[in-house]
């Protein structure tokens, strides 16, 4: 399994991870070879990256912080909640309640998990998925500051909905891409009180979780929007899922349909820190991420590329890699791991991002 | 070329496995810290099972790291190298010597147990893969620089050897270093001395110049200046020390080294400091961010036979970093003949200043790495980051 750049796709490919809409919705399931129609069709809806099989590197084997069944019945809550939201101002909490708390519960057993996957998905359009992600790299974040379960549950209740108010509004303008007319940026300025407008009336949804909606575009500075609130004014809660859900929209989306690697994602929020993000939680958050994902080609200063195929918790710069082409470029057949925390006189020289099969 | 002496290793494992009815076979090649497959032959493997293949690559780590042979009569009761799994397979490697240094190694995998007969005849092999696994670091070494001998890489090894292995853990600082050697001998130098009043001296060192001359010198630096740091010596004192003893050798060669003197001490959180010519280390400020130089005036060792240096004293702050280096990381060029410059260095460390220090020296040398490209790296690069809680 690997991250191939969309433009390097080839017909024949066989996908390794489904790749999910921003609906939350399966796109293409794992194991499907892609044909032209679907290249075609996946660079339409903007995926940067897909993950695919590489029979010469074999298996990845991998534990995802969270099992799939967890994520799709988050996804599936999520778009539930946005549709009864829609139609009745309303939702069902009981849900949502045990879905947050399978979440919780899962991700406190997995605890010594970096996020090794990074999910590619479409750009410009708000769906469940980004709230999803969210969650899970706010809980993770949660658990390293020591919260406790019920914590952690008001927590991703907030992260999952922290985008709800969104649904409130036209869904034209939603899918509009910018530049936005002042008046339109305006109206997008307003989903943090609708949404926050939305969960506080909500029996079950603790106020701590609302805020969440409420405060996620404040920025430390107090630049922010909607009351321009500064510091620890801002509740902790949102100022951990602030960071989360731009570091989230950053590598999963990209720039410009060009991938934002997870190095080059610590360096942007860095250089925000303490204008927009709160730099003690920017700081234990960064050390959540595994610098170098699962599926990333690495070239070695050994000369020779390599797969990284285990992430390492205590040294996220460090992985474990699987050599598959020497330093002459020549394929090592069958492929051999270094675990780079274990051999200091390795290191990673560079990305490879455009390596083809 | 090179691609058919490749294939041809890769033929020789397959050959020996089918001749000797072995499981697996597999020669490696040495390289300074580090190892190269050539061949490898493993019957019925398949890229969805790595186990041996894994293994493969620890158990040549450790022939060729301590340069004797491995025999593990079955693999089943060693947890060595294997872990958890098991496998039912006798294990003999053995180091390829060339005049008695080792420069690659070979491991053979057996069903059964390797009886005396086999074992002869491996060793047999491995004595004649000598000569051919001797041209090839020759051929290797050619390619990048033709007067290369054989005494130099001993020269090179001997003096990697100097650096060292360990970095000392203090209270209250997390320290990490990144050498990245040239493929030529040239006098980078650092050091870390715990000294008798549990302070920590930290040196870093450039002879100018390069070659076996400057590897000698570099060698003897190091003992004096171990010899003077161990007993708490001021910096500027230790410089004056380190001057003194080394400017006969040094002028009688027309040669100069720079060096940066740092003592830490623990209880204060005090860095105290002096410097013979050498580049500036890099603070940046936990606090406020703020970016600026431990400056330091003072001539490089080996100017004048009598040199006073000046002190200077900074308090650490919590989450303040220091980055001692060698002008080999601000000097790097890339493809347009650009240096990697200090103010880049200022910046990628402020971006990466709430990773742990690990994850910064390898954040800080992939983004070096990437600066340089292409472009051959003409000059050994060092850095040391010192980060205070």
């Amino acid at each position: 399994m690997r991250i191939i750049p969309i433009d390097k796709v080839k017909p024949g490919m066989v996908i390794a991870r489904a790749v999910i809409g921003s609906k939350g919705e399966i796109l293409l399931s794992s194991g499907v070879k892609i044909d032209e129609t679907y290249i075609k069709r996946i660079k339409e809806i903007g995926v940067p990256a897909l993950y695919i099989r590489d029979g010469n590197i074999g298996k990845v084997e991998y534990d995802d912080v969270i099992s799939e069944q967890t994520r799709q019945e988050a996804l599936k809550v999520t778009k539930d909640v946005m549709n009864s939201v829609r139609l009745s101002s309303d939702f069902d909490f009981k849900k949502v309640k045990k879905v947050v708390d399978d979440l919780v519960s899962e991700l406190l057993t997995s605890k010594d998990l970096l996020i090794a996957l990074v999910d590619m998905r479409a750009a410009n359009e708000v769906g469940f998925f980004h709230g999803v992600n969210t969650t899970v790299l706010s809980v993770i974040t949660g658990i390293a500051m020591g919260y406790d379960t019920k914590k952690l549950g008001q927590l991703a209740c907030g992260a999952l909905f922290h985008d709800i108010g969104t649904i409130m509004l036209p869904p034209e303008l939603m899918k509009k891409q910018a530049p936005l007319s002042a008046e339109e940026n305006e109206q997008i300025m307003k989903h943090p009180e609708l949404g926050f407008n939305i969960l506080r009336k909500k029996e079950g949804v603790s106020l701590m979780s609302a805020h969440v909606a409420l405060q996620h575009h404040e920025k430390y500075d107090g630049t922010g929007y909607p009351r321009g609130l500064a510091g620890d004014d801002i509740s902790e809660f949102a100022r951990i899922v602030a960071i989360a859900a731009i570091y989230d929209n950053l590598v999963s989306i990209g720039v410009e349909a060009k991938r934002v690697l997870p190095h080059q994602a610590i360096e942007h929020l860095t250089l925000y820190s303490d204008k927009w993000f709160d730099a003690q939680i920017l700081q234990v958050f960064i050390r959540t991420i595994a610098v170098f994902p699962l599926g990333t080609v690495v070239l070695l200063n050994s000369g020779e590329t390599a797969l990284v195929t285990k992430v390492n918790k205590k040294y996220p710069t460090r992985p474990v890699v699987r050599v598959f082409k020497n330093k002459g470029g020549r394929r090592v057949n069958p492929p051999f791991e270094i675990d780079l925390a274990k051999n200091q006189a390795y290191f990673v020289q560079n990305i490879i991002i455009d390596d083809e099969p | 070329m090179r691609e058919n002496i490749e294939a041809s290793y890769e033929t020789i494992c397959r050959e020996i496995c089918r001749k000797l009815d072995l499981h697996c076979c597999s020669i490696w090649f040495k390289e300074i810290n580090r190892q190269q497959r050539l061949g490898y032959f493993e019957k019925e493997g398949s890229t969805d099972d790595l186990t041996i293949s894994n293994l493969d690559f620890e158990i040549n780590k450790h022939v060729l790291e301590h340069k004797v042979p491995v025999v593990i009569e079955n693999l089943k009761n060693d947890k060595r190298f294997l872990g958890v799994k098991t496998i039912p397979l006798s294990v003999r490697a053995n180091p390829i010597l060339h005049d008695n240094s080792v420069i690659g190694s070979i491991t053979f995998y057996n069903q059964d147990r390797i009886n005396e007969v086999l074992r002869d005849v491996i060793d047999s092999i491995a004595v004649e893969l000598a000569f051919g696994l001797e041209q090839l670091q020759y051929n290797f070494t050619a390619s990048r620089q033709k007067k290369l001998r054989k005494e130099l890489n001993t020269a090179r090894i001997i003096q990697q050897s100097l650096l060292p292995k360990q970095i000392p853990e203090v209270q209250g600082i997390t320290l990490g270093v990144r050498f990245i050697p040239t493929y030529e001998i040239s006098g980078d130098y650092y050091d870390f001395i715990i000294t008798d009043h549990q302070n920590l001296g930290i040196v870093v060192g450039d002879v100018m110049g390069k070659g076996i001359p400057a590897a000698l010198l570099m060698g003897i630096a190091r003992t004096i200046t171990r010899s003077i740091a161990r007993h708490d010596l001021v910096p500027h004192m230790a410089l004056s020390e380190i001057n003194s003893s080394l400017f006969p050798d040094l002028s009688n060669q027309g040669m100069f080294l720079t060096m940066f003197f740092a003592l830490y001490n623990p209880q204060q959180k005090a860095l105290l400091y002096a410097s013979a010519g050498h580049n500036p280390p890099i603070i940046l400020e936990g606090g406020s961010e703020k970016i600026g130089l431990l400056k330091s005036r003072g001539i490089f060792i080996g100017g004048c036979p009598k040199l006073s240096y000046n002190l200077q004293t900074r308090k650490l702050g919590s989450g303040d970093l220091v980055i001692f280096y060698t002008d080999g990381l601000t000097e790097a060029k890339n493809h347009q003949g650009e240096q990697f410059g200090v103010e880049r260095v200022a910046e990628i460390l402020k971006e990466y200043r709430y990773c742990e220090v690990p994850a910064m020296l390898d954040c800080l040398t992939m983004r070096l790495m990437q600066f340089i490209g292409d472009r051959e790296q003409s000059d050994d690069i060092t850095f040391i980051v010192l980060k205070a809680e």
